[in-house]
């Protein structure tokens, strides 16, 4: 009778342990995946928002509110902002065998924040500071992204 | 006879945990997969933004 009660014990404790360790990989599965998908969905936002700014910018070039010189300088500026959009977008498409997602959101970051002061110093009518309220919303993706990230993504 | 009960109950309980996993393990699948093509879909379309604003940035005066 004590070797049966034993031998439940075992049994019981087996399962325990199975069960456990089958909730330790669904657990740690889901968790990984929402994280990622998460930085997809802003670095989609971040994309919407910096081609509304781009085509903001050029049809008030166009219409003639923007001078050509700041306008160069304007699409510099988005064109190094892109370029970190694309490199961050890179880095998640990578994800989880690269560690370098919080790294190329901090350099995206940094440019945003450039081109909203570029954009602050032009002389905006209400259309164009529209745009600067996008390009802030992208910012604002950004940075609770870079927040919920925490260096390790 | 208990020892058999707590052995179908054990094996039952395993059988369980083990389709839920699979059955989240595809979901994970699924979206990873979905993001997967978004992702490629929003490098596709950032190319051809860059290649606007490098355009732009140089463009001749009118």
């Amino acid at each position: 009778m004590r070797d049966h009660r034993e031998a439940v014990g075992r049994w019981s404790l087996s399962v325990t342990w199975v069960l456990l360790a089958l909730g330790v990989m669904i657990g740690s599965e889901v968790a990984c995946a929402a994280r990622r998908h998460q930085a997809v969905v802003a670095s989609s936002a971040i994309y919407e928002a910096l081609a509304a700014v781009q085509d903001g910018e050029m049809a008030a070039f166009e219409a003639g509110a923007i001078p050509i010189e700041q306008h160069r300088a304007f699409n510099a500026d988005l064109a190094v902002a892109l370029r970190a959009e694309r490199a961050f977008n890179s880095a998640v498409a990578a994800w989880p065998a690269s560690t370098d997602a919080a790294a190329e959101l901090a350099k995206l970051v940094g440019a945003l924040t450039r081109l909203t002061q570029h954009l602050a110093a032009l002389p905006l009518s209400e259309p164009q500071r529209v745009i600067l309220g996008k390009i802030d919303a992208a910012l604002t993706v950004a940075v609770s992204l870079a927040a919920s990230l925490g260096g390790t993504p | 006879m208990t020892i058999l009960l707590w052995a179908q109950l054990g094996a039952e309980l395993v059988r369980i945990g083990s389709a839920s996993y699979a059955t989240i393990r595809q979901a994970v699948r699924a979206t990873d997969d979905g993001d997967d093509a978004q992702l490629a879909r929003l490098d596709k379309l950032l190319v051809e933004r860059i290649a606007q604003a490098d355009r732009e940035a140089i463009r001749p005066d009118a």
